[in-house]
């Protein structure tokens, strides 16, 4: 049977689905604005180079490299003195005698 | 006359033995004592003046003179023996240094691993060796293996100094790589101190003169490298040419090693 006077469908359902959309956009929106706020405030990223910080870092760096040219000099001279050692060595074994007696 | 008087018997039995028996016992005495003379200076002369000396603490040198004199099969074998013992004695204890050598070094522990291994079968080949000597008794299957201690192994005049050469080539390896790495560090440095108002010009030509020895360390490494590597204990000639020709660049090496000190002591100061 064919309605005369067919029922208004209900936009309720399509008025919630825009809201639904709304929120998850402002949610968004403000989630990326806080987050770029807390990266420029230096707040809650900890690893983040402050002006201050920076010549502590060069001041170590430039301890590090002279703490380092110390070791490696030292290593170098010990290395030398070991030189002399082994080529002393390879002299006095070359003295011996190492030849098979006559018998 | 003697008959009926027993007194007199007694009287003349004493005199028989003082008369007679005493002075024949003597000479009795004198001529063994004179026998055992002439038997001793009979071995002596047999078999050399060391005849009564202990074998046991002879050195190699004097086993063999002893071996050479000795008229005694049984002393023979044993002076060989204690010649063959003090071979062996003297080789493992160069070996023993230069397994300390190579644990002390401040080498890569593979190169470490590899060259201990090298030591490590020498001592078994030449303990093997002291082993067949000392269960052998037919004199020329000792004399054998006597040279072989020498021609197999040859430990003073090739393996020990191709294991020396081969710890300072690892050794010097190891250090120019840390100055080649220390390199960066020095030139930042200088432009750091440069900047601060510091004259650098004694740090830049150090840094320039350690680059330069740097690249006279490294030819040199490569030639002894090669050199100590190809040695063999089987080709004696050519070891002996290898052993000098690398032994000269370690000492190019090692004097370049030294002007790089002083260039770093001049950066240090700086």
């Amino acid at each position: 049977m064919v309605e005369l006077y067919p029922r208004k469908k209900s936009k309720k359902p399509m008025l919630f689905l825009v809201l639904f959309v709304a929120l998850v956009i402002v949610s968004i929106v403000y989630y990326l604005t806080h987050n770029k706020n807390s990266s420029e405030s230096g707040v809650d990223n900890l690893e983040t180079v402050t002006p201050e910080n920076q010549p502590d870092d060069e001041e170590e760096a430039t301890v590090n490299s002279v703490d380092q040219i110390e070791q490696t000099l030292k290593d170098s001279q010990d290395s030398f003195s070991a030189l002399e050692d082994d080529l002393k060595n390879i002299e006095v074994y070359q003295a011996e005698n190492d030849s098979a007696p006559s018998i | 006359m003697l008959k009926n008087n027993p007194t007199k018997i007694i009287n003349f039995v004493s005199v028989f033995f003082l008369v007679f028996l005493i002075p024949v016992s003597v000479y009795a005495e004198e001529d063994m004592a004179e026998a055992e003379r002439q038997a001793a200076e009979k071995n002596a002369t047999s078999s050399g003046s060391a005849a009564l000396i202990d074998i046991s603490t002879l050195s190699a040198d004097q086993a063999i003179a002893e071996y050479n004199q000795s008229g005694t099969g049984d002393r023979k074998i044993e002076a060989l023996k204690q010649a063959a013992k003090k071979y062996v004695e003297s080789r493992l204890a160069t070996l023993e240094a230069l397994k300390s050598a190579i644990e002390a070094a401040n080498i890569e522990s593979a190169k470490k691993n590899v060259l201990s291994v090298e030591v490590q079968n020498r001592v078994s080949a030449i303990n093997l060796l002291r082993e067949e000597i000392q269960n052998q008794n037919e004199i020329d299957q000792i004399k054998s293996r006597i040279r072989l201690i020498f021609s197999e192994n040859k430990i003073y005049s090739i393996f020990a100094p191709k294991i020396r050469g081969e710890i300072a080539v690892a050794r010097l390896s190891s250090i120019a790589g840390k100055i080649e790495d220390l390199k960066p560090k020095i030139n930042s440095l200088l432009l750091e101190k440069k900047n601060a108002g510091v004259d650098t010009t004694s740090g830049q030509s150090a840094l320039s003169g350690i680059e330069n020895q740097l690249k006279t360390i490294n030819d040199s490494l490569r030639i002894a490298n090669d050199r100590f590597s190809a040695i063999t204990l089987t080709n004696a000639t050519a070891a002996k040419i290898y052993i000098s020709d690398g032994r000269e660049a370690l000492i190019k090496a090692k004097n370049a090693l030294g002007e790089i000190n002083k260039y770093l002591a001049v950066i240090n100061n700086l």
